[in-house]
């Protein structure tokens, strides 16, 4: 249960990761293009990029200016000082920096010299046709500009400008040109819009932007500056690799999961079936043993007990169940290849597994007389599982009777009915793998060809004489910790059972 | 009930979306380059070649129509004083003789640090054919300006130029009165002002070695007393510093160039019933509309370049490199009675 959660929550995380990444390189891949404009407004004509602004994203950045009213606008690319002393104290919007990923950041810096007031005007007009003049006649605007400013003013600020429009001449905003300078590393002019050449290297030390709505009623311009930049998906590729990783490690785990179930119904299940038949054999052997115990320590006392181990369980146990385990779990070890594989009879066997024999041969030993089994059991223990699984052979006692003889077609089909019974039952029963185990075994084995599970336990503590339900009860716990490997935990018992647990374990 | 859940959750799912991304990049903040400890010239080469460039382009455009109209894009001060006077000279006779040969091709030019404005710069020019490289001033008045030839001098032949800063550092400029020279430039100008006006008797003889120009005034001087002599009359010629019309530039000697404007007026007097007749096309074209009898005034622009050497180095005397000397104007003095 625990595998399949684990497994969904490895799947699920794997998931997710793989969208993130894919999210993180489609949905949330930040734009290859940056682009912010600043918001128009403010009265005046000019504007300035601070310096370090215009390689704020990258380097390679495209200028563009417009002016919503179609007039002609300026763009120029100039050191700091320059710029600033071209601005002057004219009002200015000043871009300082990203608002946002797709607005600049402006500042409205206000102006002695600029005609925000139209009684300045009069002021900076002077001053700006001393200026524009010159350039406008070199750019072959002939120097009639009184005349023809006034209708330039009125026409372009009629269209759209906000700003007092008729009365262009001599209230609005006058838009000096900064086009034509010596001063520009580069610059460009046009109706409406004007951009900057591509390639113009902006970056280089202090250098500024300065956009200029040219002429009368000219409104503040906008700019627009387009970055762009190199977009890594850096977190595709790991998202990706991880995501399928843990997808495919979750689905693992399910697919264990699952197929652990199916186990149980089928391979794994006989296996856990011939551990706990194994475990029960060494367990009856034991608390055969722990009453031969005694005896093997010290060699006077035991003697009527000891010798008919195999046969005397019985006799200790009205119930039956275990001493046809005991003694079918001899011969199956001789014959264990053919429940194990139907094809490979005898020979087989040993092959099969090594320490089988030996193991086998120890648990004749228990069998055949118990004192040379104490020492051979707590060593055989861990391998007494292994000889379990033939004893789980147990269930094809038929088959052990008849020795060699290979399994007929039909016995073969009983053998796997019954096993898909047991496999059936486990799998309904499906409880946990825990202490619980040697009870089981107990009782099954009990049940020899009965297979039903139902109470191993009871049947096996009640009938059982001479220990008390202690006595059982630790008995069937030590089977347990031995069947897992926890040998010299507690060893509560009473003095006489201590005595000879010690050397057991020591051997 | 389910479509406001839906709604919700779609709105949750974009805010979530929204919030991720805005939250995946933050604004970068301007990180301008530092501001240079030493200010930086001012022009490139590149921007010099261009302005020179555009300045030859409006001198041909105006040379080939011989019209002054446009010059004042690119010149000023007293180059532009010189050329209209040229150009209409030129003009009235038809000839090209009159126009000063200006090349705008640099031989070498000062990289300008002064930051504030007006800004200047100096230029050697190629050699003009047969004539001696001429000594270009450019001056840009204010920001909103473009760079202007301020001036031309002729430079004296066999001069040897002062060294100046490299263009990667960049020339300064030196006031008027700045102090650490042999004299300032104001003064220098000032003082070779006199020494002109008086050849002979000016105190300051001594501080400016012998140059080219002074020779030229004196013969012209001479001269033209001769020829007024039978008419009882006289000549005389008095040079004056134009005040604030210089530009000095450091050399790496320690000492500076001076190039600075001079107004030289020239009194012809002849005796009652005497005329005075031009002596060449420029005077000519400059009293076209004169009535000119007995006496005339020219008034010349005169740009000299000198180079001043710094207080205390072993030089004593002011070198006059070279000079442009052109009448831009006639009048009639008031008669006296």
């Amino acid at each position: 249960m625990l595998q399949r959660v684990i497994g969904a929550v490895l799947v699920a995380l794997g998931v997710l990761s793989v969208a993130f990444a894919v999210a993180s390189a489609t949905v949330w891949r930040p734009d290859a293009v940056v682009t912010a404009s600043s918001t128009s407004g403010g009265a005046t004509t000019l504007l300035v990029v601070e310096p370090g602004v215009l390689d704020l994203v990258s380097d390679e950045v495209t200028v563009t200016a417009s002016r919503s009213d179609g007039g002609e606008v300026a763009v120029a690319l100039g050191r700091e000082v320059d710029v600033r002393g071209w601005v002057g104290e004219d009002a200015h919007l000043a871009v300082t920096g990203l608002a946002s990923w797709d607005a600049l950041a402006t500042q409205l810096v206000a102006g002695s010299t600029t005609p925000v007031e139209p009684t300045d005007d009069a002021t900076t007009k002077p001053s700006d046709d001393a200026s524009t003049k010159p350039s406008d006649d070199a750019s072959a605007t002939p120097s009639g500009d009184p005349t023809t400013k006034p209708a330039d003013g009125s026409s372009a600020t009629s269209t759209a400008s906000p700003t007092p429009a008729p009365d262009v001449g001599s209230s609005g905003l006058v838009g000096p040109d900064p086009s034509g300078s010596d001063m520009w590393f580069a610059s460009a002019s046009g109706a409406g819009s004007a951009s900057l050449p591509a390639g113009t290297a902006v970056a280089e030390g202090r250098t500024m932007l300065l956009v200029a709505s040219v002429g009368d009623g000219a409104p503040a311009p906008v700019l627009t500056l387009s970055w762009r930049r190199e977009v890594s998906s850096a977190w595709l590729v790991p998202g990706l690799v991880l995501g399928s990783l843990l997808a495919l490690a979750g689905a693992a785990v399910l697919v264990a999961a699952s197929r652990g179930g199916l186990r149980a119904v089928g391979a794994s299940t006989r296996r856990s079936i011939l551990e706990t038949s194994a475990r029960t054999a060494a367990t009856l052997s034991r608390r055969g043993g722990q009453r031969a115990e005694p005896t093997d320590e010290r060699p006077a006392s035991p003697t009527p007990t000891q010798p008919p181990t195999p046969t005397q369980p019985p006799a200790t146990r009205p119930a039956t169940p275990v001493a046809p385990t005991v003694a079918q779990a001899p011969s199956p070890y001789d014959l264990r290849p053919g429940p194990s594989s139907a094809g490979g009879p005898v020979p087989a066997g040993p092959a099969y597994r090594g320490p089988v024999p030996g193991v086998a041969s120890v648990a004749g030993a228990q069998h055949a007389d118990e004192p040379a089994r104490t020492a051979g059991t707590s060593a055989a223990s861990p391998y007494a599982m292994r000889p379990s699984s033939p004893t789980s052979g147990s269930a094809v006692d038929p088959a052990a009777e008849t020795g060699a003889r290979p399994l007929t077609r039909r016995e073969l089909r009983e053998q796997a009915e019954r096993e898909a019974l047991l496999a059936a039952q486990e799998k309904t029963r499906r409880r946990p793998r825990t202490g619980a185990l040697p009870a089981v075994r107990a009782e099954r084995a009990g049940g020899g060809t009965e297979p039903t599970p139902t109470q191993p336990t009871p049947p096996a503590a009640a009938p059982t004489p001479a220990p008390t339900p202690d006595d059982s009860n630790t008995a069937r716990a030590d089977a347990w910790r031995r069947a897992w490997g926890f040998e010299q935990q507690t060893w509560t018992p009473d003095p006489h059972d201590g005595s000879p647990a010690r050397p057991e374990e020591d051997a | 009930m389910t479509r406001t859940h839906r709604t919700a959750l779609a709105a949750s799912a974009l805010a979530l979306a929204f919030g991720l991304s805005a939250c995946a990049e933050p604004l970068p903040t301007p990180t301008p380059a530092a501001t240079p400890v030493q200010a930086p010239p001012v022009l490139t080469p590149e921007q010099s070649a261009a302005i020179l460039g555009s300045i030859g382009e409006t001198l041909a455009t105006t040379d080939e129509a011989r019209s002054d109209k446009g010059l004042k894009d690119r010149l000023s001060g007293p180059a532009l004083a010189i050329r209209k006077v040229e150009l209409a000279v030129a003009k009235a006779t038809k000839k090209d003789d009159s126009l000063t040969k200006l090349p705008t091709t640099a031989l070498s030019m000062t990289s300008p640090v002064e930051q504030a404005w007006p800004r200047a710069a100096l230029v050697v020019s190629e050699q003009p054919e047969l004539e001696t490289e001429r000594l270009l001033v450019l001056e840009q008045d204010e920001a909103r300006d473009p760079w202007r030839l301020w001036s031309w001098v002729r430079l004296f032949p066999g001069v040897t130029l002062p060294r100046f800063a490299a263009a990667t550092v960049g020339s300064a400029e030196v006031g008027a009165d700045d102090d650490g020279y042999l004299v300032s430039a104001s003064e220098a100008l000032e003082r070779y002002a006199d020494v002109l006006s008086k050849p002979k008797k000016s105190k300051h003889l001594d501080l400016f070695a012998d140059d080219p120009f002074r020779e030229r005034v004196a013969q012209l001087s001479k001269l033209q007393n001769a020829a007024l002599k039978p008419a009882e009359g006289k000549q005389t010629m008095t040079f004056t510093a134009v005040p604030g019309a210089l530009h000095a530039f450091a050399t790496v000697d320690g000492g500076m160039l001076v190039v600075g404007e001079l107004t030289a007026l020239e009194d012809r007097v002849a005796e009652k019933g005497a005329k005075i007749s031009p002596v060449d096309d420029v005077e000519k074209h400059l009293t076209k509309k004169l009535k000119v009898e007995n006496s005339m005034a020219l008034t010349y622009t005169t740009v000299v370049a000198i180079h001043v050497p710094a207080d205390g180095s072993d030089a004593t005397k002011v070198d006059v490199l070279g000079v442009e000397h052109a009448a831009t104007k006639a009048s009639i003095p008031e008669k006296k009675d």
